[in-house]
């Protein structure tokens, strides 16, 4: 691919920006490493060739992650997982992991670029997503650090615990965005989470 | 609204879920020998018992692993869920 190509992000035209009341935060976090793994969980010897690349063990109980330095592993079935890093990651990650995983049945994928990852902060962010998203999201179930695939307004979702403002990372298919993230405005606006109209059209 | 214990996620709503019938329902091994009549019998005929059912699952929005669930078809409530190999 020419590198002359420019690249869009799936919500590129859309700028979401700090409130003006500073009470919260929808932003998103485009061209992030998304790497669908997939492998045997009973694969020990495959497991920490992988720990050995990533520095990080899989998550091995459901809906939790892994964090490390620079990468996070998260946990999207009993035999596979999601690993989230900076942009531009994807080229080393993917050949490190194939390295590692020679000779063992596994799976890695680059999706990139079917998905991204919406972040949503700020004291009303449970409020915003519990008009579309049954789950309880509470931190004393649902701490920094833990994962739940669900349905955000009917379309499917990733949500990750980030921190305690609470901060929900939201991550949805390329195709889905634009429509996920006019529900989030839509939703936010009664709580205070003010988006400004022109930037969001 | 059924709350259906999917045995990786945990509760989650039926809305997440796909339906896939009735469980312990195995392929036959060497389809090329069954009858006509067979093999329309291993496709389509189920037996829609009153009661105690125990059917297959797909946690569709969530892990998207299938599993079986034990779900009494006249009240609803779902008595036990597991996966393939272990027991509802």
């Amino acid at each position: 691919m020419s590198s002359s190509v420019p690249r869009r992000s799936p919500l590129g035209a859309v700028q979401f920006a700090e409130s003006p009341s500073h009470d919260g935060e929808l932003f998103e976090r485009p061209f992030l490493t998304h790497v669908n793994l997939r492998l045997d969980p009973g694969d020990t010897e495959a497991r920490s060739a992988i720990h050995r690349v990533l520095g990080v063990q899989l998550p091995l109980t459901p809906n939790t992650t892994t964090t490390g330095d620079d990468l996070t592993a998260i946990w999207l079935g009993p035999d596979e997982w999601l690993l989230l890093a900076e942009h531009g990651q994807s080229g080393t990650l993917i050949a490190d992991l194939q390295a590692a995983l020679a000779g063992h049945v596994a799976s890695v994928v680059d999706i990139s670029a079917g998905q991204t990852v919406i972040r949503l902060s700020g004291p009303s962010t449970l409020d915003v997503l519990a008009r579309g998203c049954a789950l309880d999201l509470h931190s004393s179930v649902f701490p920094p650090g833990a994962c739940a695939q669900t349905l955000l307004a009917r379309a499917q979702a990733l949500l990750l615990a980030v921190d305690d403002t609470p901060t929900i990372d939201i991550i949805v298919r390329r195709s889905f965005t634009p429509y996920v993230a006019a529900w989030l405005e839509d939703s936010a606006r009664d709580f205070g989470l003010r988006i400004p109209p022109a930037a969001a059209s | 609204m059924l709350l259906i214990p999917c045995p990786w996620c945990g509760p989650r709503e039926d809305d997440e879920f796909t339906f896939g019938g009735e469980a312990d329902f195995p392929r036959p091994a060497e389809p090329e020998a069954l009858t006509d009549e067979q093999w329309a019998d291993y496709l389509f005929m189920r037996d829609n018992r009153r009661g105690r059912h125990r059917e297959q699952w797909c946690h569709t929005a969530g892990c998207r692993r299938w599993f079986i669930v034990e779900r009494d078809t006249v009240t609803n409530e779902i008595l036990g869920a597991g996966t393939y190999g272990g027991s509802p």
